[in-house]
């Protein structure tokens, strides 16, 4: 398995994205092509639950970071949830963890 | 011949080869510190002994100057201290895009490009032509011949388009191989480009390796000073063996990750820089804002307080996004507060109306005052739809509003953005690697005028780079990166003191005032011995390579320089000229005006200085020769560049593409 990636709409503008697997250069492709249908749906705030994201490397943070300035410039939000210490230590490297509010769980993330 | 004893044979060959090249550093080495040897003794002696005092106004200029080259000798010497010589690593799996890059070359060009690229031996690789023009003939030739074919999304329209930088980071989001090569539109690629340059990516530490760029139609003599094998050659070496060469724009590969990571960190350190400046201008603000209600100054030092806690939590580490929304939230309480203490007013005012018998005012009143919240709502959304809060909080956004892209890898505050970014990620701590391997020719300038425009923007771009990211305080960087990166932007500096000498012998015939004190045969003892062992160091380090030409365009760019200096300094707006592949046919007087004003002030200076000789005692006799000599020198190193705006190639003469064995 390369990524998994599913997305469940919690309402009319926020969406859950769970995204499985190894977010690198071959597999972002898809989850950029994932982002874009959820946002053309009119879904501008989403939850990003990493839970499940094993590793990743300068072109997934570069989505996310493409997924927030969509996001934002739509009036909505980009939130990160369960993060893997691995993971978690990937946007330490490039200091994006000084961007993102980092959520434990979907729940806190939600309830924010 | 046996495989085995072939390869025994090459071994030797390369044994040869590289106990040649130590050999070369060693007596470079042993040259050089005569030769500094020589001229710290030069400049000390010129200071402390032969200063002209009585005509100081000519003799400091003179001796500044002079502390100027010997400076750069200094500093080349150090650049080529422990030079390297690379050989090819062994190629490793791995997927590489070729990104050609093209805005307005005519189509057979590109076509010879995109053709070359295809026959390049490599199993994982997309070839990408990346036209900034968004031409159709453009995207039909990828097609035809199996390219991909990327310009410019909706994203960039009414953006900054930053040139060449701009049209890379923007094929960066779109593909994703491992590694990318870079390929100006011109430059027709070797088959082997990738074989013999990938093996260096082994260490994955190495971000970017740089091979030469020459060209296949350099007319006979090369009258533009294209070619430049010295620096393709010695001077990268050089800088290669300080781990900094830098990535020249072409020719040239890139890893990905590295370039990512690169822009991944400018985007946290732009945002925060951001942030800041937010802060900054909403404190500036509220100080700003005086004639308030004393419920007014309440909300807004109530306000400012929480600014202040803002900028402290993000002193104290908190995310960004947190930070925001402690911004967020702030304003839209003030914003709250400020309409509800408006509303407040206007009850007041009605009540007053009420009490005078105006019933209607009255209820109204009533109204207001029940739907109190909801109103100062309505108004806050308002207010926010005209773009107040918007504007506002135009910096909170974390976004890079202004931008098209929120990370972008290639630097682009420099119009020579190749530079800027290999000095970023040496600060990040990346190695690079040169190889010195002719694997692609392209198409240098064809006339004067395209030379010329392509050195101003070359050399705009590096000072641009000293005043925006000054490798003195660039975090990250080591001394010897700081000191290359230096020496560099140092070397187009010479405008100013390059015009002192071919000013000097001019002032000195004219007017019979000496810069020194006197043209004695110790003057001569001083200075000749060093200008003999410089030259011989500079050309024991070239052998081989032709550098006259590199000698007369060195002097006679001067005007070029100094424009490049006061653009940038004084602002100009810089623009990233692409340079016309074909030539124009004219000639280029205009452009060498300066050069032919020195040439007829020497002559003049010549006919007066002699006349004065002969009919007084102002100039003694080895000041005049001195300085004749002088002058003819500057005359035969100006001589280049006039000749060259004047210069038509023999009709017999035309470039012809590289043919590379497949």
């Amino acid at each position: 398995m390369t990524i998994e990636i599913s997305s469940e709409n919690k309402s009319k503008e926020l969406a859950v994205v769970t995204i499985s697997g190894r977010m690198n250069a071959a597999t972002t492709p898809e989850i950029k092509e994932r982002m874009k249908t959820i946002l053309d749906s009119g879904h501008m705030k989403i939850v990003m639950n990493l839970s499940g994201t094993t590793f990743i490397d300068s072109s997934g943070l570069s989505v996310i970071v493409t997924g927030l300035k969509q996001t934002r410039e739509a009036g909505g939000f980009l939130r990160l949830a369960g993060l893997q210490p691995e993971v978690q230590s990937i946007f330490k490297l490039t200091m994006l963890d000084r961007v993102f509010e980092m959520y434990p769980d979907v729940e806190s993330a939600l309830k924010s | 011949m046996g495989n085995k004893s072939k390869k025994a044979t090459n071994d030797s060959d390369q044994d040869v080869v590289e106990k040649k090249f130590k050999r070369k550093v060693i007596i470079f080495r042993l040259l050089s510190i005569i030769n500094i040897g020589l001229g710290l003794n030069y400049i000390s002696w010129r200071y402390t002994h032969s200063l002209n005092m009585n005509a100081l106004w000519f003799a400091i200029p003179l001796v500044v100057a002079e502390t100027y080259s010997v400076i750069d000798m200094l500093l080349f010497t150090f650049m080529m201290w422990k030079p390297t010589r690379r050989t090819s690593l062994k190629p490793f799996d791995c997927s590489v895009d070729i990104y050609i890059t093209t805005y307005n070359e005519p189509l057979h060009i590109v076509k010879m490009t995109a053709e070359a690229a295809r026959r390049i031996h490599w199993k994982e690789k997309r070839i990408f032509i990346l036209d900034d023009g968004n031409r159709k003939e453009i995207s039909d030739l990828a097609k035809q011949t199996g390219c991909g074919y990327i310009t410019r999304g909706a994203e960039w329209v009414g953006k900054q388009r930053y040139a060449k930088a701009g049209n890379i980071n923007n094929a960066l989001m779109q593909t994703n191989g491992d590694f990318i090569l870079v390929l100006d539109a011109d430059q027709i690629p070797s088959p082997q480009i990738i074989e013999r340059c990938i093996g260096y990516f082994s260490d994955d530490q190495v971000a970017f390796v740089q091979s030469p760029q020459y060209f296949y139609n350099t007319p006979p003599g090369d009258p533009f000073g294209s070619d430049a094998p010295l620096f393709y050659g010695p001077i990268l070496q050089g800088k290669d063996g300080w781990n900094s060469t830098f990535f020249c724009g072409s020719n040239g590969f890139l890893r990905r990750e590295a370039l990512l990571q690169l822009g991944l960190t400018d985007y946290v350190k732009n945002t925060e820089k951001q942030l800041r400046q937010g802060l900054n201008r909403l404190e500036k603000d509220i100080r700003k804002t005086t004639n308030l209600g004393n419920n007014d100054k309440a909300a807004l030092a109530q306000f400012h307080k929480k600014i202040n806690e803002a900028r402290a939590s993000l002193d104290a580490g908190q995310s960004f996004e947190k930070v925001a929304e402690m911004v967020h939230i702030a304003f839209r309480e003030i914003q709250n507060t400020v309409n509800l203490n408006d509303i407040d007013s206007i009850i007041k005012d009605l009540s007053a109306l009420d009490t005078l018998g105006d019933q209607k005012a009255g209820e109204i009143k009533e109204k207001i005052a029940s739907q109190k919240m909801e109103i100062s709502r309505e108004i806050g959304k308002e207010t926010g739809a005209q773009g107040a809060s918007g504007e506002a909080l135009q910096d909170f956004s974390l976004t890079r509003a202004s931008e098209a892209q929120p990370i972008l890898p290639m630097a682009t505050f420099s119009i020579t953005e190749d530079m800027a970014t290999s000095m970023r990620l040496h600060a990040m701590g990346w190695k690079s690697v040169f190889h010195p391997e002719v694997l692609a020719y392209g198409l240098a300038p064809e006339d004067l005028g395209t030379a010329l425009r392509q050195r101003l923007r070359w050399a705009q771009g590096t000072i641009q780079v000293l005043a925006f990211e000054n490798p003195f305080l660039k975090k990250g960087l080591t001394f010897p990166q700081r000191l290359e990166y230096f020496t560099t932007i140092y070397s187009y500096f010479n405008g100013f003191f390059n015009l002192i000498f071919l000013l000097a012998p001019i002032v000195y015939l004219l007017t019979g005032i000496p810069p020194v004190s006197s043209w004695s045969t110790s003057f001569l003892w001083h200075l000749i011995p060093y200008l003999v062992v410089n030259k011989i160091v500079f050309r024991y380090l070239a052998q081989g390579i032709p550098v006259y030409r590199n000698d007369q365009y060195n002097l006679a760019l001067f005007p070029v320089w100094i424009q490049a200096i006061i653009s940038v300094y004084f602002k100009q707006k810089l623009t990233f000229h692409v340079t016309a592949k074909e030539r124009q046919n004219i000639i280029f007087v205009k452009e060498v005006w300066p050069q032919i004003a020195i040439v007829i002030l020497t002559l003049i200076s010549f006919a007066f200085g002699i006349h004065t000789y002969l009919t007084g005692t102002m100039i003694p006799l080895p000041g005049l020769l001195v300085n004749i000599f002088w002058g003819c020198y500057n005359i035969l190193m100006l001589s280049g560049i006039i000749t060259a705006a004047f210069y038509q190639p023999p009709s017999d003469w035309h470039a012809s593409p590289p043919e590379f064995s497949v």
